[in-house]
């Protein structure tokens, strides 16, 4: 029976195959459209070119000085933590078809309650320099708790008086944006003398690239936090029973109360834990960069996570090589405008967009994806005939 | 107390003062137009999510042309039709990509603001060569418009005369708005379609074409908001312009149930609200911090919001209420 060629894509079936093939359209569209934008804008296109798609992996090249070509490649890694937890966040919340889009404050409260706890335990407040390590566990947990507390208000709106979750949580970013603010600049976390950031803690705390076994090649302990969300993530998606009832609800929810699946409570659970995780990013991706606080705009990580789980389609095992592309043309675009006559790094924001239109598109590729299914059927009944004649 | 003190002398000290009567105009009309937008797509079933993006994008366009004309006489009213168009163009895009193409209309929304972030800054940066402002380029203010009458009334005039053209636009709209969604054929239709898309199917109406239709008005609107912000409330266009007032217009939009006077009533309120925030900047505070106070708008529409849900759940349990005596009376009457 099993006659059929053994290509690289032959056990998946037509589904995963289209779902390949769109994708892999979708990205060549979208980096497309970034070669014309760097060839009309760029002074020098094929210097630019060469560095967006090749920048972070500099270190390859013998040509560029080492310590330079890792900065680049530590250019790439910090753009991917804070993907990898908003990222986890929104696909566990989109799962159960929870449109909140309060990431942003909840990343915001995460960072100003860890660095209120660092500031705390090991700034000029308390002379006694406390252990770095159980500072850098506190300020984590606090986050944690903020977030989770700060997504929580839209989630019990919804239950108790049935208000938009999507409209509540983005004015609750804004209302954090301002709280971050005040904090910032009317409290005792204010620095006196720069007045620009909070008081700094020492760089023991700091989680920021350390040297790597006495190489050049640098690493943060962020990302491998935000490995470890991600792993956590598609665990409780996919190995618990909660997750399963949480992606029942995202498929058929009248179905999923007719089983007895709680949705109401679990839309909330689901929020809270997208919170929790947006807060520990936040955390981490302070602790990761400063060792002082520095709060005053959006970091618009919040909609990036948006963007992860749509390009994972809520899986979190497929966040890994998501995160790693968009992080990569990210940072790619950044040391490509950080060269003269490199146009700005805006412009992926424009391939992201566009390379989401064309991922999400159901009628995008529609003739193709029906001639595939033909084609699969007719190969089946052609094996299934040969079999019986052969009988 | 001295807290209670504070808001007794902001708020004595403002309403006192007439430019914060026109700071509270001015900051309604922008969000006012965003909130119209997202009404008449709210009325055909549709979130216009995207109305921050087509804000940002219009005003970008509208100080370009304005620029281009030379900043002064025709130039910016040329500007102000090309942001209205490239508002037009988007929402058409919006309903493309929702409607033809099948995508989740939140999510293209998330995605087309993404898409016009990008484009504004990167247009901005590869014609001006500076990547957070247009202040090199002369693009011209649209003129302010004095009423005859009115303005002689010594107080009221000075409040109600010499605002923005499209100030009176925006408040002249609301009406505009209110007569073509529940007086005219195709403000039934779209109703229609909002209601229930199967229904209005059934009787003939094309409701692809009716809800594209309302999503091209809708861009117009965000086009007319965006010009607006970079053609009257300032006269260039910067990275952080709209900061967000298309998502107000749209909470607006939601907490007014997409009801043209309801949502000026709430636009005003954000407006007052607002502009004591903005207002109170200048003043000394001691108890009370002046970056809180710029939540306080913010705050304000969340608790709107809750409280426009917790007057429609009470509408809807009397409605339930009503049903059921109904239906206990006739069980009585064929008792009896």
């Amino acid at each position: 029976m099993n006659k059929e060629k053994k290509s690289l894509f032959g056990k998946m079936d037509v589904e995963a195959r289209f779902g390949l093939m769109r994708m892999g359209v979708a990205i060549a569209i979208g980096l497309g459209l970034a070669v014309v934008l760097i060839v009309v804008a760029a002074k020098n296109p094929g210097e630019s070119l060469k560095y967006f798609f090749a920048g972070p992996l500099q270190i390859l090249n013998p040509a560029v000085k080492s310590g330079l070509a890792w900065n680049y490649f530590d250019l790439w890694i910090q753009k991917i933590i804070p993907l990898l937890f908003t990222g986890s966040a929104v696909c566990i919340m989109f799962s159960a078809n929870k449109f909140n889009l309060g990431l942003e404050g909840a990343i915001i409260a995460g960072g100003l309650s860890c660095a209120w706890v660092c500031t705390l335990l090991d700034g000029d407040m308390l002379a006694a320099n406390a252990n770095p390590v159980l500072c850098v566990i506190l300020g984590l947990g606090v986050s944690i708790i903020a977030g989770a507390l700060v997504m929580l208000v839209p989630a019990l709106l919804e239950k108790f008086f049935n208000a938009s979750t999507m409209v509540t949580s983005l004015m609750m970013n804004y209302i954090l944006l301002y709280v971050s603010q005040h904090c910032l600049f009317a409290t005792s976390l204010r620095d006196a003398k720069t007045s620009k950031y909070s008081n700094q803690w020492t760089e023991d705390v700091v989680l920021t690239a350390k040297k790597f076994l006495g190489t050049d090649f640098t690493m943060r302990y962020g990302f491998f936090i935000g490995v470890v969300i991600v792993i956590l993530a598609w665990a409780f998606l996919f190995k618990t029973k909660w997750g399963y009832k949480i992606r029942q609800i995202g498929q058929n929810p009248h179905f999923a109360k007719y089983v007895g699946v709680s949705v109401v409570s679990l839309g909330i659970l689901v929020q809270v834990i997208g919170g929790a995780i947006g807060g520990l990013g936040g955390a981490t991706v302070i602790l990761g960069n400063y060792n002082y606080y520095y709060g005053i705009e959006m970091t618009g990580f919040g909609w990036d996570g948006v963007t992860m789980a749509i390009f994972s389609g809520n899986n979190p095992k497929k966040l890994f090589a998501s995160c790693a592309f968009i992080a990569y043309i990210r940072a790619g675009a950044q040391i490509m405008a950080t060269q003269p006559g490199g146009p700005i790094s805006e412009m992926t924001k424009i391939v992201e967009g566009v390379i989401i239109l064309f991922l999400l598109a159901e009628q995008f590729l529609a003739r193709t994806h029906r001639k595939m299914i033909v084609a699969e059927a007719k190969k089946k009944q052609a094996l299934k005939l040969a079999a019986e004649v052969n009988e | 107390m001295s807290v209670f003190t504070e808001i007794w002398s902001i708020l004595s000290t403002a309403f006192s003062t007439t430019e914060f009567y026109t700071m509270i105009i001015e900051s309604t009309a922008p969000i006012l137009l965003a909130a119209l937008g997202c009404a008449i797509a709210a009325k055909a079933n549709a979130t216009n999510m995207g109305m921050e993006g087509i804000m940002m994008m219009s005003a970008l366009v509208a100080v370009l042309v304005s620029s281009a004309l030379g900043g002064a006489g025709v130039g910016p009213w040329v500007g102000l039709i090309a942001a209205v168009v490239v508002g037009c163009i988007l929402g058409f895009l919006v309903s493309v990509f929702a409607f033809r193409l099948k995508i989740d209309i939140i999510l293209v929304g998330i995605a087309m603001n993404l898409i016009c972030t990008g484009a504004s800054v990167f247009l901005m940066y590869s014609i001006t060569g500076d990547r957070t402002t247009t202040t090199s380029l002369i693009s011209g203010k649209l003129p302010s418009l004095s009423i005859p009458l009115i303005k002689d009334i010594p107080v009221i005039g000075t409040v109600l005369s010499g605002r923005f053209v499209l100030t009176y636009l925006a408040f002249i709209l609301v009406a505009v708005l209110s007569f073509l969604l529940f007086k005219t054929k195709l403000g039934l239709r779209i109703r229609a379609v909002g209601e229930n898309e199967n229904a209005a199917e059934s009787v003939g109406i094309s409701s692809l074409k009716i809800k594209t239709i309302a999503l091209i008005i809708s861009g117009a609107f965000g086009g007319l908001g965006g010009a607006f912000m970079s053609q009257c409330y300032l006269a260039y266009f910067s990275s952080g312009l709209i900061a967000g007032r298309g998502f107000i217009g749209l909470a607006a939009c939601t907490m007014g149930s997409a009801n043209p006077g309801i949502i000026c009533l709430c636009c005003l309120a954000f407006g007052i609200f607002y502009a004591i925030s903005m207002f109170s900047q200048s003043m000394k505070l001691f108890a009370i911090s002046s970056y809180a106070l710029l939540a306080l708008p913010y705050a304000i529409v969340l608790i709107g919001v809750v409280i426009y849900s917790i007057y429609t759940r009470n509408k809807e349990l009397e409605r339930l209420r009503g049903l059921d005596s109904e239906e206990k009376t006739e069980q009585n009457k064929a008792v009896e």
